[in-house]
Protein backbone atom coordinates (compact mmCIF):
# COMPACT_ATOMS: atom_id res chain seq x y z
CA UNK A 1 0.00 0.00 0.00
CA UNK A 2 1.55 3.38 -1.16
CA UNK A 3 0.71 6.63 0.88
CA UNK A 4 -1.06 8.61 -2.20
CA UNK A 5 -1.38 12.36 -1.40
CA UNK A 6 -1.90 13.96 -4.67
CA UNK A 7 -4.26 16.24 -5.54
CA UNK A 8 -4.39 16.91 -1.11
CA UNK A 9 -3.37 20.68 0.07
CA UNK A 10 -2.31 20.23 3.86
CA UNK A 11 -2.13 23.29 6.86
CA UNK A 12 0.54 23.55 9.38
CA UNK A 13 -0.50 25.45 12.21
CA UNK A 14 1.54 26.45 14.72
CA UNK A 15 4.54 24.42 15.66
CA UNK A 16 8.15 25.67 15.11
CA UNK A 17 9.89 26.12 11.48
CA UNK A 18 11.95 23.25 12.44
CA UNK A 19 9.06 20.84 13.02
CA UNK A 20 6.94 22.05 10.28
CA UNK A 21 9.75 21.41 8.04
CA UNK A 22 10.24 18.19 8.34
CA UNK A 23 6.23 17.45 8.49
CA UNK A 24 6.09 19.53 5.07
CA UNK A 25 8.69 17.32 3.68
CA UNK A 26 7.15 14.08 4.87
CA UNK A 27 3.07 14.78 3.17
CA UNK A 28 5.23 16.36 -0.18
CA UNK A 29 6.68 13.26 -0.39
CA UNK A 30 3.77 11.47 -0.46
CA UNK A 31 2.05 13.88 -3.20
CA UNK A 32 0.23 16.78 -0.86
CA UNK A 33 0.78 20.62 -1.42
CA UNK A 34 1.44 22.06 2.00
CA UNK A 35 0.64 25.69 3.22
CA UNK A 36 0.45 27.58 6.51
CA UNK A 37 -3.00 29.48 5.52
CA UNK A 38 -6.84 28.11 6.01
CA UNK A 39 -7.99 29.52 2.73
CA UNK A 40 -9.18 27.44 -0.52
CA UNK A 41 -9.10 24.13 -0.77
CA UNK A 42 -8.02 22.65 2.80
CA UNK A 43 -8.34 19.03 2.55
CA UNK A 44 -6.13 18.28 6.01
CA UNK A 45 -5.04 20.83 8.97
CA UNK A 46 -2.53 19.55 10.97
CA UNK A 47 -2.30 21.30 14.42
CA UNK A 48 1.30 21.55 16.73
CA UNK A 49 0.59 23.32 19.85
CA UNK A 50 3.97 24.78 21.72
CA UNK A 51 7.03 23.26 22.77
CA UNK A 52 7.67 20.65 24.96
CA UNK A 53 9.51 21.78 28.16
CA UNK A 54 9.57 20.22 31.62
CA UNK A 55 9.71 21.80 35.12
CA UNK A 56 8.37 20.29 38.43
CA UNK A 57 5.65 21.89 39.20
CA UNK A 58 6.50 23.24 42.23
CA UNK A 59 8.98 25.65 40.41
CA UNK A 60 6.50 26.20 37.67
CA UNK A 61 5.30 30.11 37.93
CA UNK A 62 1.70 31.25 36.92
CA UNK A 63 3.62 32.32 33.53
CA UNK A 64 4.39 28.93 32.65
CA UNK A 65 1.00 27.86 33.38
CA UNK A 66 -0.56 31.05 31.26
CA UNK A 67 1.78 30.26 28.60
CA UNK A 68 0.80 26.82 28.05
CA UNK A 69 -2.87 27.24 28.75
CA UNK A 70 -2.53 29.60 26.29
CA UNK A 71 -0.57 28.04 23.44
CA UNK A 72 -1.84 24.35 23.89
CA UNK A 73 -5.37 24.60 24.32
CA UNK A 74 -7.05 28.06 23.49
CA UNK A 75 -4.60 28.98 20.20
CA UNK A 76 -5.28 25.52 19.11
CA UNK A 77 -9.10 25.64 19.94
CA UNK A 78 -9.17 28.72 17.51
CA UNK A 79 -7.34 27.09 15.17
CA UNK A 80 -9.22 24.02 15.24
CA UNK A 81 -12.93 25.52 15.13
CA UNK A 82 -11.45 28.29 12.12
CA UNK A 83 -10.94 25.21 10.43
CA UNK A 84 -13.55 23.17 10.80
CA UNK A 85 -15.75 26.21 9.98
CA UNK A 86 -13.61 26.13 6.71
CA UNK A 87 -14.16 22.45 5.84
CA UNK A 88 -17.69 22.78 6.59
CA UNK A 89 -18.30 25.88 4.42
CA UNK A 90 -16.33 23.52 1.38
CA UNK A 91 -18.52 21.17 1.75
CA UNK A 92 -15.49 18.51 1.70
CA UNK A 93 -14.92 16.22 3.57
CA UNK A 94 -11.43 16.94 5.66
CA UNK A 95 -9.06 15.86 7.73
CA UNK A 96 -7.62 16.83 11.24
CA UNK A 97 -4.46 15.97 13.51
CA UNK A 98 -3.31 17.19 16.65
CA UNK A 99 0.00 16.63 17.68
CA UNK A 100 0.20 15.66 21.49
CA UNK A 101 2.70 14.29 23.91
CA UNK A 102 2.95 10.95 25.74
CA UNK A 103 3.05 13.23 28.59
CA UNK A 104 -0.95 13.83 28.26
CA UNK A 105 -1.16 9.87 28.17
CA UNK A 106 0.89 8.69 31.94
CA UNK A 107 1.92 11.10 34.49
CA UNK A 108 5.18 11.74 34.07
CA UNK A 109 7.65 13.67 36.38
CA UNK A 110 8.17 17.25 35.64
CA UNK A 111 5.94 17.51 32.75
CA UNK A 112 2.72 18.20 34.83
CA UNK A 113 2.53 21.28 32.43
CA UNK A 114 2.20 20.42 29.56
CA UNK A 115 0.82 16.95 30.31
CA UNK A 116 -1.98 19.05 31.66
CA UNK A 117 -2.55 20.94 29.08
CA UNK A 118 -2.50 18.72 26.26
CA UNK A 119 -5.00 16.19 27.95
CA UNK A 120 -7.15 19.00 27.86
CA UNK A 121 -7.04 19.86 24.29
CA UNK A 122 -7.11 16.21 23.74
CA UNK A 123 -10.78 15.61 24.95
CA UNK A 124 -12.14 18.68 23.28
CA UNK A 125 -10.24 17.69 19.75
CA UNK A 126 -12.68 14.04 20.87
CA UNK A 127 -15.56 15.66 21.28
CA UNK A 128 -14.84 18.00 18.24
CA UNK A 129 -14.68 14.45 16.38
CA UNK A 130 -18.08 13.46 17.27
CA UNK A 131 -19.67 16.45 16.52
CA UNK A 132 -17.90 17.40 13.21
CA UNK A 133 -18.03 13.22 12.38
CA UNK A 134 -21.88 14.13 10.26
CA UNK A 135 -19.64 16.75 7.90
CA UNK A 136 -16.94 14.07 7.04
CA UNK A 137 -14.55 15.63 9.53
CA UNK A 138 -12.44 13.34 11.18
CA UNK A 139 -10.51 14.21 14.07
CA UNK A 140 -7.33 13.19 15.51
CA UNK A 141 -4.45 13.19 17.87
CA UNK A 142 -0.84 11.66 17.75
CA UNK A 143 0.83 11.64 21.05
CA UNK A 144 4.63 12.24 20.27
CA UNK A 145 7.42 10.18 22.26
CA UNK A 146 10.91 11.30 22.73
CA UNK A 147 11.90 12.66 19.58
CA UNK A 148 15.12 14.03 18.33
CA UNK A 149 13.63 17.57 18.45
CA UNK A 150 15.25 18.10 22.03
CA UNK A 151 12.60 16.45 24.78
CA UNK A 152 14.75 14.45 27.20
CA UNK A 153 12.37 13.49 30.20
CA UNK A 154 14.34 14.95 33.53
CA UNK A 155 12.41 11.82 35.29
CA UNK A 156 14.53 9.27 33.55
CA UNK A 157 17.94 11.15 35.23
CA UNK A 158 19.59 11.21 32.10
CA UNK A 159 21.75 13.15 30.18
CA UNK A 160 21.29 12.47 26.63
CA UNK A 161 18.81 10.74 24.00
CA UNK A 162 21.28 7.11 23.61
CA UNK A 163 20.75 6.68 27.08
CA UNK A 164 16.69 7.19 26.92
CA UNK A 165 16.86 4.40 24.51
CA UNK A 166 17.36 2.07 27.13
CA UNK A 167 13.85 3.41 28.13
CA UNK A 168 12.12 2.22 24.66
CA UNK A 169 11.13 -1.09 23.94
CA UNK A 170 11.73 -0.17 19.88
CA UNK A 171 15.51 0.70 21.26
CA UNK A 172 15.66 3.99 19.85
CA UNK A 173 13.95 8.09 20.14
CA UNK A 174 11.42 8.85 17.33
CA UNK A 175 12.33 11.22 14.91
CA UNK A 176 9.58 13.64 13.51
CA UNK A 177 9.51 11.46 9.83
CA UNK A 178 8.38 8.48 12.58
CA UNK A 179 5.31 11.34 13.03
CA UNK A 180 5.07 12.68 9.89
CA UNK A 181 4.41 9.43 8.48
CA UNK A 182 1.57 8.72 10.31
CA UNK A 183 0.21 12.18 9.64
CA UNK A 184 0.18 11.04 5.94
CA UNK A 185 -1.62 7.69 6.95
CA UNK A 186 -4.36 9.87 8.89
CA UNK A 187 -4.15 12.21 5.53
CA UNK A 188 -4.67 9.09 3.41
CA UNK A 189 -8.04 7.35 2.21
CA UNK A 190 -7.03 3.93 3.90
CA UNK A 191 -7.91 5.95 7.63
CA UNK A 192 -11.54 7.37 6.51
CA UNK A 193 -12.89 5.35 9.49
CA UNK A 194 -10.68 6.42 11.97
CA UNK A 195 -11.72 9.46 14.28
CA UNK A 196 -11.21 10.52 18.01
CA UNK A 197 -8.65 8.34 18.08
CA UNK A 198 -4.93 8.49 20.10
CA UNK A 199 -2.42 7.41 18.40
CA UNK A 200 1.24 6.91 20.65
CA UNK A 201 4.20 7.53 18.03
CA UNK A 202 6.28 6.43 20.62
CA UNK A 203 8.10 2.97 20.39
CA UNK A 204 6.30 1.73 23.11
CA UNK A 205 7.47 4.74 25.75
CA UNK A 206 4.50 4.54 27.25
CA UNK A 207 4.15 0.75 27.55
CA UNK A 208 6.92 0.94 30.50
CA UNK A 209 6.89 2.85 33.50
CA UNK A 210 9.56 5.14 31.86
CA UNK A 211 7.77 7.99 34.14
CA UNK A 212 9.25 6.24 37.26
CA UNK A 213 12.47 5.63 35.96
CA UNK A 214 12.42 1.95 35.48
CA UNK A 215 13.83 0.99 31.86
CA UNK A 216 12.11 -2.10 30.46
CA UNK A 217 14.33 -5.31 31.14
CA UNK A 218 15.91 -6.68 28.16
CA UNK A 219 17.80 -10.34 27.59
CA UNK B 1 -13.41 10.24 64.70
CA UNK B 2 -10.86 9.51 62.28
CA UNK B 3 -9.52 13.10 61.86
CA UNK B 4 -9.52 14.37 65.34
CA UNK B 5 -6.73 17.22 65.32
CA UNK B 6 -6.78 17.84 61.77
CA UNK B 7 -7.06 21.55 60.33
CA UNK B 8 -8.49 21.12 56.49
CA UNK B 9 -9.61 23.73 54.24
CA UNK B 10 -12.03 23.55 51.58
CA UNK B 11 -12.38 25.43 48.42
CA UNK B 12 -16.03 26.38 47.12
CA UNK B 13 -17.99 25.57 49.77
CA UNK B 14 -20.34 28.19 50.47
CA UNK B 15 -23.39 27.04 48.76
CA UNK B 16 -25.70 24.59 50.73
CA UNK B 17 -25.96 22.30 48.40
CA UNK B 18 -22.37 22.36 47.44
CA UNK B 19 -20.06 19.31 46.92
CA UNK B 20 -17.77 21.37 48.97
CA UNK B 21 -19.84 21.52 51.74
CA UNK B 22 -20.93 18.24 51.60
CA UNK B 23 -16.88 17.76 51.86
CA UNK B 24 -16.46 20.35 54.65
CA UNK B 25 -19.74 19.02 56.88
CA UNK B 26 -18.29 15.07 56.34
CA UNK B 27 -14.82 16.15 57.55
CA UNK B 28 -15.61 17.84 60.90
CA UNK B 29 -18.10 14.78 61.35
CA UNK B 30 -14.65 12.83 61.66
CA UNK B 31 -13.66 15.36 64.32
CA UNK B 32 -11.43 17.64 61.69
CA UNK B 33 -11.51 21.66 62.43
CA UNK B 34 -12.37 23.45 58.94
CA UNK B 35 -11.56 26.36 56.75
CA UNK B 36 -14.33 26.48 54.54
CA UNK B 37 -13.43 29.73 51.03
CA UNK B 38 -15.62 30.71 48.37
CA UNK B 39 -15.55 33.80 46.03
CA UNK B 40 -18.64 34.50 46.18
CA UNK B 41 -22.34 33.73 48.76
CA UNK B 42 -19.94 35.50 51.35
CA UNK B 43 -22.32 35.35 53.80
CA UNK B 44 -23.34 31.86 52.94
CA UNK B 45 -19.91 31.21 53.46
CA UNK B 46 -20.22 32.83 57.30
CA UNK B 47 -23.42 30.27 57.54
CA UNK B 48 -21.10 27.48 56.88
CA UNK B 49 -18.59 28.41 59.58
CA UNK B 50 -21.08 29.17 61.65
CA UNK B 51 -22.86 25.74 61.26
CA UNK B 52 -19.23 23.89 61.56
CA UNK B 53 -18.81 25.85 65.31
CA UNK B 54 -22.18 24.10 65.99
CA UNK B 55 -20.87 20.57 65.79
CA UNK B 56 -18.17 21.75 68.22
CA UNK B 57 -15.27 22.15 65.93
CA UNK B 58 -12.96 25.35 65.30
CA UNK B 59 -13.74 26.70 61.89
CA UNK B 60 -13.31 29.81 59.83
CA UNK B 61 -14.89 31.66 56.73
CA UNK B 62 -11.82 32.73 53.85
CA UNK B 63 -13.14 34.54 50.95
CA UNK B 64 -10.73 34.20 47.70
CA UNK B 65 -10.64 33.62 44.26
CA UNK B 66 -8.60 30.93 43.74
CA UNK B 67 -7.66 31.67 40.62
CA UNK B 68 -5.68 34.16 41.81
CA UNK B 69 -2.29 32.84 43.66
CA UNK B 70 -1.60 35.91 45.69
CA UNK B 71 -4.79 35.25 47.41
CA UNK B 72 -4.62 31.92 47.56
CA UNK B 73 -1.37 32.54 49.70
CA UNK B 74 -2.89 34.87 51.84
CA UNK B 75 -5.59 32.22 52.60
CA UNK B 76 -3.05 29.47 53.47
CA UNK B 77 -1.43 32.04 55.49
CA UNK B 78 -4.37 33.00 57.35
CA UNK B 79 -5.24 29.34 57.56
CA UNK B 80 -1.93 28.46 59.46
CA UNK B 81 -2.13 32.03 62.20
CA UNK B 82 -5.70 30.96 62.89
CA UNK B 83 -5.49 27.05 62.89
CA UNK B 84 -2.07 26.55 63.66
CA UNK B 85 -1.46 23.56 60.76
CA UNK B 86 -3.12 22.08 57.83
CA UNK B 87 -3.47 18.82 57.07
CA UNK B 88 -6.02 18.09 54.41
CA UNK B 89 -6.71 20.24 51.20
CA UNK B 90 -9.79 19.73 49.42
CA UNK B 91 -9.14 21.77 46.30
CA UNK B 92 -13.20 21.18 44.78
CA UNK B 93 -13.59 24.30 43.24
CA UNK B 94 -14.79 24.05 40.12
CA UNK B 95 -16.97 25.76 37.53
CA UNK B 96 -18.75 24.90 34.43
CA UNK B 97 -20.29 25.81 31.23
CA UNK B 98 -22.37 24.15 28.30
CA UNK B 99 -21.03 24.96 24.70
CA UNK B 100 -20.51 22.09 22.45
CA UNK B 101 -16.99 22.55 20.74
CA UNK B 102 -17.89 24.75 17.36
CA UNK B 103 -19.89 27.09 20.33
CA UNK B 104 -16.95 27.28 22.57
CA UNK B 105 -16.15 31.00 23.26
CA UNK B 106 -13.29 32.93 23.77
CA UNK B 107 -14.48 33.96 27.59
CA UNK B 108 -16.07 30.82 28.95
CA UNK B 109 -12.38 28.77 27.34
CA UNK B 110 -10.53 31.42 29.32
CA UNK B 111 -12.97 31.22 32.70
CA UNK B 112 -12.94 27.48 32.94
CA UNK B 113 -9.26 26.98 32.04
CA UNK B 114 -8.57 29.58 35.00
CA UNK B 115 -10.99 27.65 37.40
CA UNK B 116 -10.36 24.63 37.13
CA UNK B 117 -6.80 24.32 36.19
CA UNK B 118 -5.44 27.04 37.44
CA UNK B 119 -7.34 27.12 40.59
CA UNK B 120 -6.37 23.21 41.24
CA UNK B 121 -2.59 24.70 40.23
CA UNK B 122 -2.63 27.59 42.75
CA UNK B 123 -4.54 25.58 45.44
CA UNK B 124 -2.05 22.42 45.34
CA UNK B 125 0.86 24.67 45.44
CA UNK B 126 0.78 26.81 47.96
CA UNK B 127 -0.86 23.64 50.16
CA UNK B 128 2.13 21.90 49.42
CA UNK B 129 4.64 24.57 50.22
CA UNK B 130 3.17 24.59 53.69
CA UNK B 131 2.98 20.73 54.54
CA UNK B 132 6.85 20.53 53.02
CA UNK B 133 7.50 23.16 55.64
CA UNK B 134 5.05 21.69 58.44
CA UNK B 135 7.23 18.20 57.79
CA UNK B 136 4.40 15.79 58.74
CA UNK B 137 3.15 15.37 55.36
CA UNK B 138 -0.66 15.79 54.43
CA UNK B 139 -3.10 15.14 52.31
CA UNK B 140 -4.59 16.79 49.26
CA UNK B 141 -8.06 15.96 47.31
CA UNK B 142 -9.25 17.57 44.03
CA UNK B 143 -12.68 16.95 43.31
CA UNK B 144 -12.75 15.78 39.48
CA UNK B 145 -15.75 14.82 38.13
CA UNK B 146 -17.35 11.48 36.43
CA UNK B 147 -15.75 13.55 33.04
CA UNK B 148 -12.53 12.53 34.06
CA UNK B 149 -13.59 9.58 32.60
CA UNK B 150 -16.41 9.88 30.03
CA UNK B 151 -16.76 12.96 28.23
CA UNK B 152 -19.78 14.75 26.74
CA UNK B 153 -20.27 17.03 23.71
CA UNK B 154 -21.99 19.07 24.87
CA UNK B 155 -19.31 19.98 27.66
CA UNK B 156 -15.71 19.55 25.83
CA UNK B 157 -13.87 22.19 28.02
CA UNK B 158 -15.03 21.26 31.23
CA UNK B 159 -14.81 17.95 30.86
CA UNK B 160 -10.91 18.32 29.09
CA UNK B 161 -10.33 19.68 32.34
CA UNK B 162 -11.37 16.76 34.58
CA UNK B 163 -10.20 14.61 31.85
CA UNK B 164 -6.46 16.75 32.26
CA UNK B 165 -6.38 15.71 36.18
CA UNK B 166 -5.36 12.23 35.94
CA UNK B 167 -2.49 13.39 34.49
CA UNK B 168 -1.92 16.53 36.75
CA UNK B 169 -2.83 14.49 40.00
CA UNK B 170 -0.76 11.69 38.60
CA UNK B 171 2.74 14.30 38.39
CA UNK B 172 2.09 15.74 41.65
CA UNK B 173 1.80 12.12 43.37
CA UNK B 174 5.03 11.58 42.11
CA UNK B 175 6.85 14.76 42.95
CA UNK B 176 5.21 15.76 46.41
CA UNK B 177 5.89 11.38 47.29
CA UNK B 178 9.28 12.47 48.84
CA UNK B 179 7.20 14.63 51.24
CA UNK B 180 4.44 12.07 52.44
CA UNK B 181 1.97 14.30 50.69
CA UNK B 182 -0.51 11.99 49.33
CA UNK B 183 -2.64 13.43 45.82
CA UNK B 184 -5.84 11.53 44.64
CA UNK B 185 -8.86 12.73 43.53
CA UNK B 186 -12.97 12.06 43.41
CA UNK B 187 -15.07 11.72 40.29
CA UNK B 188 -18.63 13.17 41.22
CA UNK B 189 -21.49 12.14 39.11
CA UNK B 190 -24.91 13.53 39.09
CA UNK B 191 -25.27 15.58 42.03
CA UNK B 192 -27.71 17.88 42.27
CA UNK B 193 -25.84 20.90 43.57
CA UNK B 194 -26.18 24.86 42.46
CA UNK B 195 -23.17 24.21 39.76
CA UNK B 196 -25.93 22.19 37.53
CA UNK B 197 -28.85 24.60 38.00
CA UNK B 198 -28.37 25.51 34.89
CA UNK B 199 -27.57 22.27 32.98
CA UNK B 200 -29.61 22.11 30.09
CA UNK B 201 -30.94 18.72 30.52
CA UNK B 202 -31.66 19.16 34.18
CA UNK B 203 -34.66 21.72 33.62
CA UNK B 204 -37.98 19.68 33.86
CA UNK B 205 -39.49 16.97 35.67
CA UNK B 206 -38.99 14.62 32.77
CA UNK B 207 -35.44 16.02 32.43
CA UNK B 208 -34.57 14.81 35.99
CA UNK B 209 -36.18 11.28 35.29
CA UNK B 210 -34.37 11.08 32.51
CA UNK B 211 -31.15 11.49 34.58
CA UNK B 212 -32.27 9.15 36.72
CA UNK B 213 -32.45 6.78 34.57
CA UNK B 214 -29.15 7.36 32.82
CA UNK B 215 -27.83 6.61 36.37
CA UNK B 216 -27.68 2.27 37.29
CA UNK B 217 -28.45 3.19 41.02
CA UNK B 218 -31.44 5.43 39.81
CA UNK B 219 -30.49 8.49 41.25
CA UNK B 220 -28.37 11.62 42.40
CA UNK B 221 -25.18 11.51 44.27
CA UNK B 222 -25.56 13.71 47.29
CA UNK B 223 -22.75 16.02 48.47
CA UNK B 224 -21.93 14.18 51.79
CA UNK B 225 -21.42 11.20 49.91
CA UNK B 226 -18.94 12.76 47.89
CA UNK B 227 -17.41 14.04 51.52
CA UNK B 228 -16.90 10.56 52.76
CA UNK B 229 -14.69 9.67 49.93
CA UNK B 230 -12.36 12.51 50.85
CA UNK B 231 -12.81 11.27 54.65
CA UNK B 232 -11.39 8.03 53.54
CA UNK B 233 -8.80 9.55 51.52
CA UNK B 234 -7.68 12.06 54.36
CA UNK B 235 -7.74 9.25 57.17
CA UNK B 236 -5.24 7.28 57.79
CA UNK B 237 -7.36 4.40 55.80
CA UNK B 238 -6.05 6.45 52.59
CA UNK B 239 -2.14 6.69 53.59
CA UNK B 240 -0.80 4.63 50.80
CA UNK B 241 -2.87 5.47 48.50
CA UNK B 242 -1.44 8.07 46.11
CA UNK B 243 -2.86 9.47 42.39
CA UNK B 244 -5.76 7.54 42.52
CA UNK B 245 -9.33 8.38 41.39
CA UNK B 246 -12.15 7.35 42.73
CA UNK B 247 -15.56 7.45 40.88
CA UNK B 248 -18.91 8.45 43.03
CA UNK B 249 -21.52 8.12 40.20
CA UNK B 250 -24.06 5.38 40.90
CA UNK B 251 -22.50 3.64 38.21
CA UNK B 252 -22.97 6.57 35.74
CA UNK B 253 -20.01 6.32 33.74
CA UNK B 254 -20.94 2.36 33.01
CA UNK B 255 -24.28 3.09 31.81
CA UNK B 256 -24.21 6.47 29.85
CA UNK B 257 -23.68 6.36 25.86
Amino acid sequence: MRIDLTGKVAALLGGSPALNDRLAGCLVASGAQVTQVIEGQVDVVVISPGRLTDKAFMDAEPDDWDSALSNNVEQSVYAMQTAARHMIAQRRSGRMIILSSVAALKPLANMSVVGTSLAVLQVIAQMAAVDLGPYGITVNIIAMGVTDESWIPRSLNVGSLTEVQRYIPLTRVGTIDDVGDVCCFLTSDQAQYITGAIIPVDGGYTLTKAGAGTPPKRE
Amino acid sequence: MRLQGKVALVTGAAESRSIGWGIARALAEEGADVVVNDVALLDELDKRADDLRAQGRRALAIPADVTRADQVSTMIEQTITEMGRLDIVASNAGIVRWESFLDITPANLRAILNVNIKGNVNVCKAAAQHMIRQGQGGKIIITSSVQSDVNFPITPVYGGTKRAMHIFVGCLALELAPHNITVNHIGPGWVQSALNDPAPDQQTPEDIENQRRAVPLHRAGTAYEMGRAVVYLASSDGDYITGEYIRIDGGLALGKD
